[in-house]
């Protein structure tokens, strides 16, 4: 496989097309990697749900987590606190506490608070299929600004509810079409990033693709000129574990085409 | 490194530009390197400087702040794996001829990131900037939804344009750029936070966007400070039970527990830091802690800080806390106290209220009695207004060993 790889460089031809396609695939195999072998990866979750109060682990409780050590999760005025074998911790948002061999995650902001729970992770479990990479389908468009920034609770790609604010209509063409797309700045958990995301369906939706739709983060050019680069195109979490909550269909947001790029979902075996 | 990911690094070369093309330098890679991250919003510059003998290491400069790579590997191709162990990130990079190509990789909760990364030859050239640019301005970040203050802080060094944003929590590090007539651009990245600020003024305003990761970009607008306060000091923030003794009883990084009632803290002053290793500000305040430290120790003085860290794994956290210890030649016991998050240390310390920053100190007299709680840091990105708030905390440790 490797030697296979180490040709690439004397069989590609220089052209850009053929590097960008390089890049891309580079970027699928390690996400397929963090996949099959993160020990935060969707597919190892078992547990996803919202914290209200208290949450008991261990024997009795829900969820078990076989082998770990009776613990509670609660919810308070002093944040959230993990009481096991007698001792609290405190657990942060957006970042992986050790339960024995599990993990918890505690996510989300704006007053819903979600846990995740995370097993041993055992061998691979599948890797995500994608389009072969297509250039005309980066497409260019000019964002047109929402009058009023108007706030929304929503799904982001990870499953975890949020709020995002609306920032606009991603205006351009796609194969041959004129689209116009509403676009939400979504906050990424624990940090100082907020993605200018869009969850888009289109004629493959439900065939060839995730059926509630897919997400695509825009890449700012300058001037409200921004990248929508469908080769890009991520299914949320839920395409890989039911655990995962899946956002509604954003209204409005369906492309009329094919859009024969990015990540794929096997519908037939769902 | 599984085959994934040395794929990803193989195929990561093939953007180079065919000019770039050619076997790597016969001097070896010594040296400094003029390094960049693509952000969709422009290129963010920084320093890397690398020293190829027997064994590769390199630094990664922020400005005039270097910290070495936790670990350099050399692989087949004339490949570099870059390793930053303080933030579990890398640059993985190739030599093409004189410059290094490829990419800054971190994992966040929803999978790996990479931004590409080009680095070529020398240092980056200091320019001057002009004199309406320094000083303090209140800014505004997301002047028209959800608006947020902060305060940018520029001076002119010869290295350019230096500076940091305030936010009501302490600064975001050390800034520092280039400017071109009243344009300027300054960056941090420390091998964990990739920020970056441009902007420029006009008239008596400043415009521009923050930069955070590969795509974020917020707009900014801001007015010289008038004085008035822009910001709430964290400080005014934290209430904390001064009626008896402050406890703490956490467990050091052999597994002792170490409580506040142990002989070596008794008639002391204590100052109890609340740090963690993933907290830029904190490296800002860990060597203030050993100057007090050494300042001080023979007259009473004793500190200890309270770890919160990233996993909640006394393993994995100890050994964080201990490459902390060993970069700061730090004396005092570093305790695991918790998890890091604004709610954690509130958790964990009941005789606190109040949102507290990381790092917080906590002075303690000789009675063990909470004194004054210091939250948030001004670290040498603030210049003067750092080293003011270093003098005034020697003065106030002093103070409190002169008391009776």
């Amino acid at each position: 496989m490797l030697r296979s790889l180490l040709l690439i460089p004397f069989m590609l031809p220089a052209a850009l097309a053929g590097q960008a396609s390089a890049v891309l695939e580079a970027e699928r195999a390690d996400y397929s990697d963090w996949l099959n072998t993160s020990p935060a990866s969707p597919y190892a979750a078992v547990f996803h749900q919202p914290l209200s109060g208290e949450l008991v682990f261990g024997p009795g409780g829900h969820p078990a987590l076989t082998g770990a050590p009776p613990a509670t999760l609660s919810m308070g005025r002093r944040g959230i606190t993990l009481d096991t074998d007698g001792r609290t911790r405190a657990v942060p948002r957006h970042r992986d506490v050790s339960l024995g061999d599990w993990r918890i995650r505690v996510s989300g902001s704006g007053g819903v608070t979600t846990v995740t729970a995370f097993a041993p992770r055992g061998g691979p479990v599948g890797h995500p299929g994608w389009f072969p990479f297509q250039r005309q389908l980066i497409v260019e468009g000019s964002l047109r600004r929402a009058e009023r920034a108007s706030e929304r609770r929503m799904l982001g790609l990870d499953g975890v509810e949020t709020v995002g604010t609306l920032a606009g209509e991603i205006e351009g063409t796609v194969a041959g079409e004129d689209f116009s797309l509403t676009v939400y700045r979504i906050p990424v958990g624990g940090s100082e990033e907020v993605e200018l995301s869009v969850f888009f369906r289109d004629g493959t939706s439900g065939v060839d693709t995730y059926p509630p739709g897919r997400f695509v983060i825009l890449q700012p050019l300058g001037s409200g000129r921004y990248r929508m680069d469908l080769n890009r195109a991520r299914n949320p979490f839920c395409a890989y574990n039911p655990l995962f909550p899946c956002p509604l269909p954003w209204s409005g947001n369906t492309l009329g085409v094919r859009i024969e790029a990015g990540e794929l979902y096997d519908v037939k075996n769902d | 490194m599984t085959d994934a990911r040395l794929r990803l690094l193989i195929l990561s070369v093939l953007t180079l530009p065919l000019a770039a093309c050619g076997p790597p330098p016969p001097e070896g890679l010594s040296g400094d390197w003029r390094a960049q991250l693509d952000l969709a919003g422009g290129p963010l510059q920084f320093q890397m400087h690398l020293t190829d003998g027997e064994e590769l290491s390199g630094r990664l400069c922020n400005g005039d702040r270097c910290d070495p790579y936790s670990r350099v590997e050399r692989l087949p191709g004339d490949s570099l794996v870059l390793e930053i162990g303080d933030y579990a990130a890398a640059i993985r990079v190739s030599v093409r001829g004189d410059s290094l190509v490829g990419f800054y990789r971190n994992v966040g909760n929803r999978g790996p990131r990479t931004i590409p990364l080009t680095a070529i030859r020398g240092t980056w050239p200091a320019s001057t900037p002009s004199e309406g640019l320094i000083g303090r301005w209140d800014a505004t970040f997301n002047p028209d939804d959800r608006p947020s203050p902060r305060v940018l802080d520029f001076r002119r060094t010869e290295r350019g344009l230096e500076g940091t944003i305030v936010s009501n929590t302490g600064d975001y590090g050390l800034f520092w750029g280039g400017v071109e007539g009243d344009a300027f651009r300054m960056s941090h990245f420390d091998g964990s936070f990739v920020y970056m600020l441009d902007g420029e003024l006009s008239g008596d305003t400043l415009r521009g966007i923050f930069h955070a990761g590969l795509t974020s970009q917020r707009p900014f607008v801001a007015v010289r400070s008038t004085g008035e306060p822009h910001l709430t000091p964290p400080t005014e923030m934290v209430q904390a039970d001064t009626t008896s003794a402050f406890e703490f009883a956490f467990p050091d990084l052999n597994g002792d527990l170490v409580t506040n009632e142990d002989p070596r803290f008794q008639d002391k002053v204590v100052i109890v830091e609340i740090f963690g290793t993933w907290c830029p500000t904190c490296h800002d305040s860990g060597p203030i802690m050993v100057k007090l430290y050494d300042m001080f120790r023979d007259r009473g003085l004793e500190i200890v800080g309270l770890a919160y860290e990233v996993t909640g794994d006394p393993e994995i956290d100890g050994e964080l806390v201990a490459r902390y210890r060993d970069k700061f030649g730090i004396e005092f016991p570093l305790l695991l106290a918790g998890v890091n998050d604004s709610d954690s240390p509130r958790a964990t310390q009941p005789q606190l209220d109040g949102p507290i920053a990381y790092p917080t100190m906590i002075f303690l007299d000789r009675s063990g009695r909470v004194r004054r709680v210091h939250s948030g840091f001004y670290g040498p990105a603030l210049g003067a207004v750092s080293e003011e708030l270093e003098a005034e905390l020697i003065a106030f440790t002093e103070g409190l060993l002169t008391e009776d």
